[in-house]
């Protein structure tokens, strides 16, 4: 079991630096480097996207979610989608035409004082510190858990790997890093669904029934998990008008060449992302169902290891091979998740402390 | 990293853009065309998009018993407006990028040209 986790780990380690030494050939200028020279198409920039938003939050949180605590799970992940509706429409567009490494760029084009681009300089360092550690300490768990290593030393290991991408490879490797981690997550998921829907006669409404059956009608209640009735509303807010303020997530506009390109990407991501956030619910009720939620709390008291559990058992159950390998491989997949997103704040963190406070506000451009 | 790290070439180019005509395009009719055409699109859109997601959110605060309502089998008024959302935000994406590609563009076009009609002289 050990042995397999590490060699699927080590094959999904080796394909990201793999990627990381073909980007840093590729990388000679601050352009190719912040922004991957501002020409990737709409598909590349949409699944690089995509693979941004479906973070380890979505991928083992909205399903975790959703398995133990039913309609707020869904809620929030819908949530998720309806953020892009708001960049889409007003922020993508000027955000490419007035930016070109960070958010600063655009803050400064506008307001033109040192002192507006040092206060885009702290917000983005805020903001992905508080998005990073969470992802880091994320990380640590799931090495612990699937490869027996300290948690310290799990930690330390993925912030070298994460220095070593962006320091080499820059944009590029960031966004091919984050492309192939996309489609690896949603040929994952789709397989689960395809599997779990098997298993109840393709009819997802039957997944609705049986959690009612075995946890009662409470279940698929809304307010399991979020108590306060301006709780829902409060969330799908800070979700909608947050997104946009998520350097990392903002800094993808700056990699396409105009304002169409970045509109198509939205497009991709939208329906690529959209469509993994439909199915966690299929795929949380499922865990519910087939792993328990007993079994789930057990392991993680959060529920943040449902689906991999759940890959478990639809590959045939713990201590069988099939079983061992799903796991195996949606760990992996899970970690290439946090992986990929830590690369990207770690790079737009980067751009905002080099360009945006060194280069612009200490030297003056100079 | 060999590359000149310095301010985008627009960037160091506003100062003096800037006070030879104060924010030239914006006072263009194409310019105000293309703005109002805008808001008037995406006004409407964001109001019908996100105002379902206000309400689908203070109902499941509020109106518990309306979202537990079951339709078919177990699924119930909660999870199929959760489904209708999905639906909502991709139309509502679709229907922006088709304005976009079509009118706005064409506008946006109009404002560069006329733009660069009058540097010229």
């Amino acid at each position: 079991m050990k042995v397999l986790t590490l060699v699927i780990f080590f094959i999904i380690l080796a394909l990201t630096l793999v990627v990381t030494y073909w980007a840093a050939k590729r990388t000679n200028t601050a352009s190719e480097f912040y922004a991957a020279g501002g020409n990737l198409s709409a598909k590349e920039n949409g699944f690089a996207l995509a693979g941004d938003w479906m973070s380890a939050a979505a991928f083992l949180g909205f399903t975790g979610l959703t398995a133990l605590y039913g309609m707020d799970g869904s809620l929030y992940a819908v949530s998720a989608l309806a953020a892009f509706l708001l960049i889409l429409m007003v922020i993508a567009e000027p955000i490419r035409n007035t930016g070109r490494f960070t958010l600063g760029d655009v803050i400064a084009y506008r307001m033109r004082r040192p002192e507006a681009r040092l206060a885009a300089v702290i917000g983005t360092t805020v903001v992905n510190l508080a998005y990073m550690i969470p992802q880091m300490a994320g990380a640590g768990v799931l090495m612990k858990l699937l490869l027996g290593i300290p948690y310290s030393t799990a930690v330390v290991f993925v912030g070298i790997g994460m220095v070593v991408y962006v320091r080499f490879g820059g944009m590029i490797a960031t966004t091919w890093v984050q492309i192939i981690k996309a489609v690896l997550l949603l040929s994952t998921a789709a397989v689960i669904v395809v599997w779990l829907l098997a298993k109840v006669g393709f009819n997802p409404l039957n997944l609705f029934s049986a959690v009612e059956d075995r946890y009662g009608a409470q279940m698929l209640a809304p307010g399991n998990y979020l108590k306060h009735p301006l709780d829902t509303f409060s969330l799908a807010l800070s979700l909608i008008v947050g997104t946009a303020g998520l350097p990392h997530i903002m800094t993808r506009f700056f990699t396409v060449p105009d304002a169409k390109t970045a509109r198509k990407s939205v497009i991709w991501l939208m329906f690529l992302a959209g469509s993994f956030f439909v199915v966690t619910t299929l795929i949380g009720l499922a865990s519910a169902i087939f792993v328990g939620q007993d079994q789930i709390r057990a392991v993680d008291k959060g529920g943040n290891l449902a689906l991999p559990l759940l890959a478990q058992y639809l590959g045939g159950g713990a201590g069988t091979l099939g079983g061992e390998i799903f796991l195996a491989v949606v760990c992996a997949v899970a970690f290439a998740t946090i992986l990929a997103v830590v690369a990207g704040l770690t790079l737009a963190t980067s751009g905002t402390i080099a360009h945006d406070l060194y280069v612009n506000v200490i030297k003056k451009a100079r | 990293m060999t590359a000149k790290l310095v301010v985008s070439e627009h960037e160091a180019a506003i100062p003096e853009r800037y006070e030879q005509m104060p924010c030239s395009p914006c006072r263009s009719v194409h310019f105000q065309n293309l703005m109002r055409a805008k808001k008037r699109t995406i006004g409407p859109l964001l109001i019908a998009t996100l105002g379902f997601f206000t309400v689908m959110t203070l109902l499941a605060g509020y109106a518990k018993d309306f979202m537990t309502i079951k339709l078919i089998g177990s699924m119930n008024v909660g999870f199929s407006l959760i489904l209708l959302a999905y639906v909502i935000c991709w139309a509502g994406a679709l229907l922006y990028v088709r304005a976009a590609n079509g009118p706005f563009d064409a506008k946006t076009k109009l404002v560069i040209e006329h733009d660069e009609q009058r540097k010229e002289p």
